[in-house]
């Protein structure tokens, strides 16, 4: 069987401009996207670019626009699509080549919101003490991969590149609720700034497009919730926290 | 030069996000915009008042005109889509409901056909046979 695809290609380069290359893909049962592209990468063109690698939805490498929607290649059967197979690369994010953007927006958006446990006090003679409680909190968060589809979907990533992002907006919540970091206030402060959690319009399409079927909406709301209740102690009875 | 490229912007994220919160995002903002051109016009005519009741009187009957009642048709429609995607908004985030976004997207469509049947219901006849008769009045 066979399977029409219309692939994004743009090599800066040649100089041309942005197109849809469109391709016949052998497709036996079974076949997933990324499989797809690399059949068209080793049979019909060794150009193509595309970025790719554990094959299992665990690295979040091959993040793309395929057929409406974001998601995983990896994870998306192309027997579940319509064909003819419409495959862009991720939205908001300076395309390099073909399906490949430079992610580096989408990690300096990251790395603000301080991706990593800040302690409170001295460290403890063993370890860091986590309750089974406190640790099923994160049991959502952690699970985030950085694919970058959330991200791609955000429509006000799109009119504002400083905006932090459903990922990092996601990952800060990670740190708020974990009971061994001490640095709450600060990361409370930061993503509540011009940037942060009030410039989310509540679109949802990040929770829709999330491969991982996790909730950034539903994350910055909380954060959203925790901001104001620190903020004007007042309305603490009309917010969970 | 900015603003036509947001405008560009919102037109491709609802081709590639062809999801139902991309859309009522979309509606809103409009219906935001267009709210805003209505304050514009209504401050026109009631600013007539300041310069006595003359002027007043003669602005306000400029608009008395049956394009401008059908308009308020639409005026009373943009303020109920509005109010209700952003009271559903505000619901979503502080009742941490986030995971039934569909059913109370589902609930605002609902609110919204319920005012807006009442309102036609009441309006159009009153519009419209205001209209037939003449020197009918709303």
């Amino acid at each position: 069987m066979t399977t029409a695809f219309k692939i994004f290609r743009y090599d800066p380069d040649t100089g041309r401009e942005p197109h849809f290359q469109a391709f016949d893909v052998e497709t036996p049962p079974g076949i997933t996207i990324l499989e797809a592209l690399i059949w068209i990468l080793e049979n019909k063109d060794s150009s193509l670019a595309f970025r790719f690698s554990c094959r299992e939805a665990n690295c979040g490498s091959c993040a793309m626009h395929i057929n409406g929607k974001y998601g995983l290649a990896c994870r998306t059967q192309v027997s579940s699509l319509k064909a003819p197979i419409t495959i862009r690369p991720l939205a908001h994010l300076p395309v390099q080549k073909d399906l490949v953007v430079d992610m580096k927006p989408f990690w300096d958006n990251y790395k603000q919101i301080k991706p990593y446990l800040i302690p409170a006090g001295d460290p403890p003679e063993k370890e860091y003490y986590q309750s089974v409680e406190d640790r099923k909190k994160l049991d959502h968060h952690v699970d985030c991969i950085l694919c970058g589809a959330c991200y791609g979907s955000c429509p006000v990533a799109y009119g504002d590149p400083k905006y932090l992002g459903p990922h990092a907006l996601l990952k800060s919540l990670r740190f708020v609720e974990d009971s061994r970091d001490g640095a709450i206030e600060e990361r409370l402060a930061m993503v509540a700034s011009e940037f942060g959690v009030f410039r989310c319009h509540t679109i949802f399409n990040c929770q829709m497009v999330c491969p991982k079927d996790l909730n950034p909406t539903g994350a910055i709301s909380k954060l959203k919730n925790k901001v104001i209740a620190r903020k004007f102690p007042f309305f603490k009875f009309l917010v969970k926290n | 030069m900015k603003i036509r490229y947001a405008f560009k912007g919102t037109k491709e994220e609802i081709k590639l996000n062809p999801n139902v919160g991309t859309l009522s995002w979309f509606l809103h903002r409009v219906t935001g915009l267009l709210l805003l051109f209505y304050l514009f016009t209504h401050m026109w005519v009631l600013g007539s008042a300041n310069s006595g009741s003359e002027a007043f009187n003669a602005r306000l009957q400029s608009v008395q005109t049956p394009l401008f009642h059908f308009l308020e048709i639409g005026l009373i429609m943009v303020i109920f889509y509005h109010m209700v995607n952003g009271i559903s908004i505000t619901i979503m985030d502080f009742a941490d409901i986030s995971r039934k976004h569909k059913t109370l997207v589902a609930i605002s469509v609902a609110v919204f056909a319920i005012l807006a049947i009442i309102t036609l219901a009441v309006l159009i006849p009153r519009v419209f046979g205001a209209h037939s008769v003449p020197g009918g009045h709303l």
